[in-house]
């Protein structure tokens, strides 16, 4: 079975074009940011926010091209789960994948999504092992 | 052994759809009506007026101001879509006193709102032109289990039994159990409404949607939006696990694996903000 645990740690995107899911709250877009139509939807330069980033989705923009320079999140990251941590995930939520095959691609995908979810659950902040 | 329709014989409080959803699909389906006449027959409702405008505000949509009033939610959002968020919030108010010692009214209206932001989000995905049709399909997909709770409790009480001490699906107890399952008591109850072909369909096939006749893609999605929402965890119609995909219905949609963390990640926040603007006076 071929989990996908490690896909999910939000590792920084080294390229000038992004794909929204990898959008990080302060990059910059290098050009105006416009959907299908040509309509204006964030000019370049601005610090994208969750608003901008929800706006993306509904207007269907699948890529953006950002300023290297300002590609770091405000934030630091929070410390990357471990193996451990995962596999302590991906146990909490096993039985609910009782019923179907883990092999396929899209349940794997599922799982390693859901159990990565759990991991973050078990061990955001205050609980520890 | 009964038949699905039979169960909704004597429901009383579903046996009908507020009128204001029959109105406003006259309206619409009359080709010399407009888009202000609509906006009146809304404006008639003042519930439902505020439901909606809740909705086109929340973070569903994200649109950078304010949403005033219904005539600028049509122009923004479109005459279908808003008639179909109608459908939505209406619905939810026919089903608020229903028993709930099988399933809260809550943890049922919850998971229905997961499978339907998850439904409008693979819409979005594929560039459907109205991803409010897959929201409502996805919140009505389950709409059969208040009413076996509410016709047939002691069956679902053994179907649920059977699920615990079993590696079996709900639906499949159901079957078992009853000899139909809580889709086609919804298909039935929304036959009986009188609804559109295209979610009939989808609630009818959502977990066999390679039956679906006339919108595979619609069954196809409010499939795999329910194994989604399911996964997810958000809510919960008495299934308490991913219920079995049908990997054909997954191939029909045209996304990539890749895709799905995306369509996760935005189900999620959909959800949050829905939740709120849909079920917040309700649940």
């Amino acid at each position: 079975m071929k989990l996908h645990l490690e896909t999910y740690q939000g590792e920084a995107p080294s390229t000038i074009a992004v794909r929204i899911e990898e959008l990080q709250l302060g990059m910059m877009p290098s050009v105006d940011v416009t959907d299908q139509n040509g309509r204006l939807l964030v000019p370049a330069g601005t610090s994208l926010t969750e608003r901008h980033l929800r706006a993306f989705e509904m207007w269907g923009v699948t890529e953006i091209r950002v300023q290297a320079s300002g590609s770091e999140p405000p934030e630091p990251a929070p410390a990357p789960l471990t193996p451990e941590q995962l596999a302590h995930g991906a146990e909490a939520v096993r039985s609910q994948f009782a019923l179907v095959n883990l092999d396929h691609p899209v349940l794997a995908e599922l799982f390693g999504f859901v159990a990565f979810r759990a991991a973050q659950r078990l061990w955001s902040g205050r609980r520890h092992a | 052994m009964r038949r699905a329709s039979e169960l909704l014989k004597g429901v009383n409080s579903v046996a009908s759809l507020p009128g204001i959803y029959l109105r406003l699909c006259d309206i619409i389906n009359d080709p010399r009506s407009s888009a202000e006449d609509v906006g009146r027959v809304i404006a008639d409702d003042p519930g439902l007026t505020a439901r909606l405008l809740r909705l086109v505000n929340s973070a569903l949509y994200g649109f950078p101001s304010k949403i005033e009033t219904v005539t600028q939610a049509i122009s923004i959002v479109g005459t279908a879509q808003l008639s179909d968020l109608a459908l939505a919030t209406s619905v939810i108010r026919v089903f608020a006193d229903m028993p709930e010692d099988l399933v809260t009214m809550e943890s049922f209206w919850r998971h229905s709102v997961a499978c339907g932001v998850t439904a409008r989000v693979i819409a979005g995905r594929r560039r459907e032109s109205n991803v409010e049709r897959f929201f409502v399909a996805g919140l009505l997909h389950d709409i059969g289990r208040p009413i076996i709770f509410m016709r047939a409790a002691a069956e679902e009480r053994e179907a649920l039994a059977l699920c615990a001490s079993h590696p079996m699906a709900l639906f499949e107890a159901e079957q078992k159990v009853l000899g139909f399952d809580h889709s086609h008591v919804g298909a039935a109850l929304l036959e009986s409404w009188k609804l559109p072909v295209s979610l009939r369909e989808a609630v009818a096939c959502h977990h066999h949607p390679g039956r679906a006749q006339r919108f595979p893609v619609e069954a196809s999605t409010v499939h795999v939006a329910d194994l989604f929402a399911n996964a997810l965890g958000l809510g919960s119609s008495g299934e308490r696990r991913v219920p079995p995909l049908a990997p054909q219905a997954w191939d029909a949609l045209g996304l990539t694996t890749a895709s799905i963390p995306g369509i996760l990640e935005e189900a999620e926040r959909q959800y949050h903000a829905a939740v709120q603007a849909v079920i917040g006076d309700a649940a």
